[in-house]
């Protein structure tokens, strides 16, 4: 187990050292940076000065090593828009993130297994009819456009919720609603259709022929064969969420970690958006092994440490 | 090709999906010759023109924009940039995923090992925070928008059509024609790739829905399209401002842009299961089982 944990672990941050060769390249090959980040009335000197302040003069791969040895020392450089240290700003508005995607999360997964299971108790039949094409609609229209016609509807012509802005738990909920709604529609479309699968399996019919009772039947029996392929397909969901998040905090104005992200870029606050990226993939990648753990030991069918688990 | 229409017919969700993406792509096709120049341009007597009115005609029966210019217009004009880096994003990266999936199934040696490990590194990057660092640097136009959702969605490509590889080479009459001799090129050409892309095909109708909500995404947010092009996502982002005076300025682009992906996705699983035997045998003894399993692959 533990050897597995490590091998992830090590496989994650494989990855995160990809993302951020890809990131030093972008941000290296496309041209002295000194040009982004001064103004275009500096003068040569300060320029110059500028550039062998950073470095920016020595052979590429010399300033990937001090890029490298400065962020295993913690040092995520300055913030230039808000002259703060850039991983200070990207910890502080992470909480919130957080939050939100917790709320959505924990509520995606409780409904869908109801809406799921209940669909496919009858299968086409009423309640599946009108559940089917609605979980397909709400996993295909855009965030961006829903969190727009729910604040023109519920806060401007309703008046029931504020339209931005965070503070008291109002504030809450029509982000995390709007929010809930592609990860909802994803997964009630797995339970359906996993738990139709487990309905029709000889173990559910034995139950149901020694007299179980349906409800015992899909929440006892089927529900627990069913939950394998939501949880990999939650876990991709939570990595959707980060895009998610980014689009809900900058339309409700919430101060989290995609505002900050998608603020950064428009103030061309370099640092700092690589910070929020690094801060942002480190936990979607943490998340995965975490999933993949909970997999092996809902599953015993799953080797833990064989090749080709997937 | 005709069996396809016929079962196309039978299912009423997927042929109403299928004519609509049809009525859409036809539209954008002859936008230049349908739109007048004189509606693109502002006329700030119409601005924030209600809509569902025939007083200016037909094109301003959407309503007019913030500076006047016909939403109806405004919407086909768009539909040729949304569709073209839509089509050009699935088609790039359906040609290069499927290279690489299918050369990596052939062979079991440690390059084809080797790229797979790469092609899951690059999954494993979140799409949206990739895509920010590269506009962000290289500057927004819609090659740059294609070439950075291409580069994220070739490993969904290669993966299936690596899946599909490993079976397929193992089937009777590849190994036959190993056999008796064929080269590589010619089991990949031959045999291969014919058997792998319905399933690829599938996957790309799915992956259009994708990629053209990116594209929005990325636009809305104000790093992808910028103008004078016009795509829906920039539509919608323009309409956002005025949404206590002119809710219709967001909610067409917007409605248009769901339809769309509801259509695509509609499509892509009916194809998916019109092309397996197993899948079509099942749905018609219980019905429609939405085929969960592609939209899963799709969302990775």
């Amino acid at each position: 187990m533990a050897r597995y944990v490590l091998r992830r672990a090590l496989q994650s941050l494989y990855a995160v050292l990809m993302l951020l060769l890809i990131v030093f390249a972008m941000t290296r090959l496309t041209g002295d940076p000194t040009n982004q980040y001064l103004p275009l009335s500096a003068s040569p000197q300060a320029r110059a000065d500028f550039a062998a302040l950073h470095g920016f003069n020595d052979p590429y791969y010399v300033q990937f090593i001090h890029y490298v040895s400065d962020l295993a020392h913690g040092d995520f450089g300055q913030s230039l828009f808000k002259q703060r240290p850039a991983m200070e700003v990207a910890l502080e508005a992470f909480p919130i993130t957080l939050t939100l995607a917790f709320f959505t999360m924990s509520i995606a997964l409780v409904l869908s297994i109801v809406l799921g299971s209940l669909a496919a108790m009858r299968p086409n039949g009423l309640f599946d009819r009108m559940i089917s094409p609605l979980t397909i609609f709400t996993a295909s229209a855009p965030t961006f456009w829903v969190a727009l016609v729910a604040i023109f509807v519920f806060a401007m012509m309703l008046g029931w919720v504020p339209t931005s802005g965070m503070g008291t738990p109002v504030h809450w909920i029509l982000p995390v609603c709007v929010l809930v709604l592609t990860p909802l529609g994803v997964l009630t479309q797995v339970v359906r259709s996993s738990m139709v699968s487990s309905l029709s399996a000889p173990y559910a019919k034995t139950a149901l022929a020694k007299g179980a009772s349906d409800a015992r039947v899909v929440f006892v029996h089927a529900l627990r064969n069913s939950l394998l392929p939501l949880i990999t397909i939650a876990g991709v969901q939570a990595t959707g969420l980060v895009n998610g998040a980014v689009v809900i905090e900058t339309i409700f104005g919430f101060p989290g970690i995609g505002k900050v992200m998608i603020d950064s870029i428009r103030d061309r606050d370099f640092s700092l958006t690589i910070a929020c990226i690094l801060l942002a993939a480190v936990v979607v990648y943490a998340m995965n092994v975490a999933i993949d753990i909970m997999y092996a030991r809902l599953d015993p069918r799953v080797q833990i440490g064989g090749e080709a688990r997937r | 090709m005709r069996q396809m229409l016929g079962r196309l017919v039978h299912d009423k969700a997927a042929l109403v999906a299928a004519l609509y993406l049809l009525a859409v792509v036809v539209v954008a096709l002859v936008a230049p010759l349908i739109v007048d120049a004189s509606l693109m341009r502002s006329n700030l007597r119409l601005r924030h023109l209600p809509p569902l009115h025939f007083d200016h005609g037909w094109w301003y029966v959407l309503g007019g924009d913030a500076l006047g210019r016909s939403m109806l217009a405004r919407l086909v004009v768009a539909a040729r940039t949304t569709l073209a880096i839509s089509f050009a994003t699935v088609s790039l990266s359906l040609v290069i995923g499927a290279a690489i999936g299918l050369v990596a199934g052939l062979s079991n040696a440690w390059w084809s090992t080797a790229i797979m490990r790469a092609i899951d590194v690059l999954m494993s990057i979140p799409s949206l925070l990739l895509a920010m660092v590269v506009l962000f640097v290289i500057g927004a136009s819609p090659p740059v928008v294609v070439m950075i959702l291409t580069v994220t969605r070739i490993p969904i490509f290669a993966r299936t059509a690596r899946g599909q590889a490993l079976e397929i080479r193992e089937r009777p009459f590849v190994s036959a024609s190993r056999v008796m001799g064929a080269s590589s090129l010619h089991l990949l050409v031959r045999h291969m790739a014919p058997l792998a892309l319905p399933t690829l095909f599938s996957v790309a109708a799915l992956e259009f829905a994708q990629v053209m909500l990116a594209e929005s995404t990325l636009t809305f947010l104000g790093i992808g399209v910028q103008p004078p092009d016009v795509t829906w996502g920039l539509m919608v982002s323009d309409g956002q401002r005025y949404l206590a005076t002119a809710w219709w300025s967001a909610l067409w682009p917007g409605l248009v842009i769901a339809s769309i992906a509801l259509a695509a996705t509609i499509l892509g699983n009916w194809f998916q299961v019109a092309n397996d035997p197993v899948l079509r045998a099942r749905s018609a003894r219980k019905s429609r089982v939405p085929a969960a399993e592609s939209k899963v692959a799709s969302n990775a």
